[in-house]
């Protein structure tokens, strides 16, 4: 297990397929703040947010033997985070399934990834966590995880089960909408 | 230890949370890919289902006549068969969408590969003899169901062989209905001709002919040479 600290997390999880289960603790040293973060981006009460970690981890565990090793593992688990947090919401609220989306059925035509997090931090400041919030949940995921968690695209793509294309054209759009409510609440830029 | 990990040990290692064997996630997999392949043959034979009918019933000559045909070929397509295809489609597209070539990829690109498999595969069923083969047998419910289907005459489409000519009118020997006469005085035809006329019954029975057409070598190259009727066979060169 020693030896294992420093390994990736593909390596733990393939000793975990294998069958040493006590392994998955070193997923949930790793994995715990970062998800507690991004289910906080979608459920604003932590007791909420905690169950639904804890439920994501289960859900993680009971189908591992699932997981490629090939693969990385990062977007495989944020893959049950986001469907577990968006069904939640589901839940709770109305918040309709969209069977027809012009975003994912037509073909973009986008620039490739050049957005960057610092100087969309810069442009937005402070406020950013606060207007995240606000944004709909479509825009919100590929922000949160493109800025935050420093996904690519492609693993974007990956989590959300959307063309790769489309996490472009999102994280454009949600950009601007960010911008938009800024200047219409009038925050401070820095 | 944080709560969060503890609880998920304990429950490991307690057995209350265990892990689903890979075989499983294998089966399911299998499953999906069994699942595609089903709907996809389904598809191809309901599709070519239609196609058969639409030859069948000579359907397919209905636009022919331009604009006035458009609205007797919408009214004798077969539509809860093309609904069922649609449907077949649906559920064959939200079972593709879960491999990540096709859900990486814009749902038009998928939708559109479907679409081409299906017209490929539909279209090379009716060349063969399979749906001439079902039509000819006379099982209970697939039988009468083909023969409801293939022995429906087109709205308003008459096609046959020019039987006799007088000054205003010509007998056409209908494939379907025996013999009509045909109301027109201005026409071409000569005894012996394959035609097709487009037009409605008046009151005594007799077609006013709107348009009349030769079937032309081209238009009947898309009818597999098994299902071409006598008619057809003599078509004008």
């Amino acid at each position: 297990m020693e030896t294992l600290t420093t390994a990736t997390d593909e390596v733990i999880v393939s000793a975990i397929q294998a069958g040493n289960h006590d392994l998955f603790g070193l997923i949930i040293d790793r994995y715990e703040a970062r998800l507690k973060r991004y289910a906080s981006r979608f459920l604003s009460l932590p007791e909420d947010r905690d169950d639904q970690v804890q439920d994501i981890f289960v859900k993680a565990f009971m189908n591992i033997q699932s997981f490629d090793s090939a693969k990385r593992f990062s977007p495989w688990i944020y893959r049950i985070a986001h469907n577990t947090c968006i069904n939640e919401l589901r839940r709770r609220r109305y918040n309709p399934l969209y069977f027809f989306n012009a975003d994912t059925f037509f073909p973009q035509f986008t620039a490739s990834e050049t957005a960057d997090a610092e100087t969309l931090r810069q442009e937005i400041g402070e406020h950013m966590d606060e207007v995240l919030m606000q944004l709909s949940e479509k825009y919100r995921a590929p922000l949160i995880l493109f800025f935050y968690e420093s996904f690519s695209y492609q693993e974007i793509a990956e989590v959300l089960h959307i063309p790769i294309s489309t996490v472009g054209i999102r994280i454009n759009r949600g950009k601007k909408q960010l911008k938009k409510m800024l200047s219409d609440k009038n925050y401070e830029h820095h | 230890m944080n709560t969060i990990k503890q609880k998920i040990l304990n429950q490991i290692n307690t057995g209350t949370v265990t892990m689903r064997p890979r075989w499983q996630f294998i089966v399911q997999s299998i499953l999906l890919v069994i699942g595609v392949f089903i709907i996809s043959l389904t598809c191809i034979y309901v599709f070519s289902l239609v196609a058969f009918i639409l030859v069948m019933t000579d359907v397919l000559y209905t636009p022919t006549f331009g604009v006035r045909g458009v609205l007797p070929f919408l009214l004798s397509l077969p539509w809860i068969l093309l609904s069922l295809g649609l449907v077949f489609v649906i559920v064959l597209e939200f079972l593709v969408r879960q491999f990540s070539f096709a859900y990486q990829r814009p749902l038009l690109y998928s939708v559109l590969g479907i679409v081409f498999l299906m017209s490929v595969g539909s279209y090379a069923v009716v060349w063969t003899t399979l749906h001439d083969q079902i039509n000819k047998t006379n099982a209970p419910f697939i039988g009468t169901m083909y023969k409801g289907y293939s022995t429906r005459p087109p709205r308003d489409l008459y096609i046959g062989t020019v039987a006799d000519i007088t000054p205003i009118q010509f007998t056409l020997d209908d494939k379907r209905r025996g013999m009509v006469i045909i109301m027109r005085s201005n026409h071409h035809q000569s005894v012996g001709d394959v035609i097709m006329v487009f037009g409605q019954r008046n009151q005594n029975g007799g077609i006013i002919a709107k348009d009349i057409r030769p079937i032309t070598t081209e238009q009947n190259r898309i009818i597999p040479p098994q299902l071409q009727a006598p008619a057809h066979s003599q078509i004008q060169q």
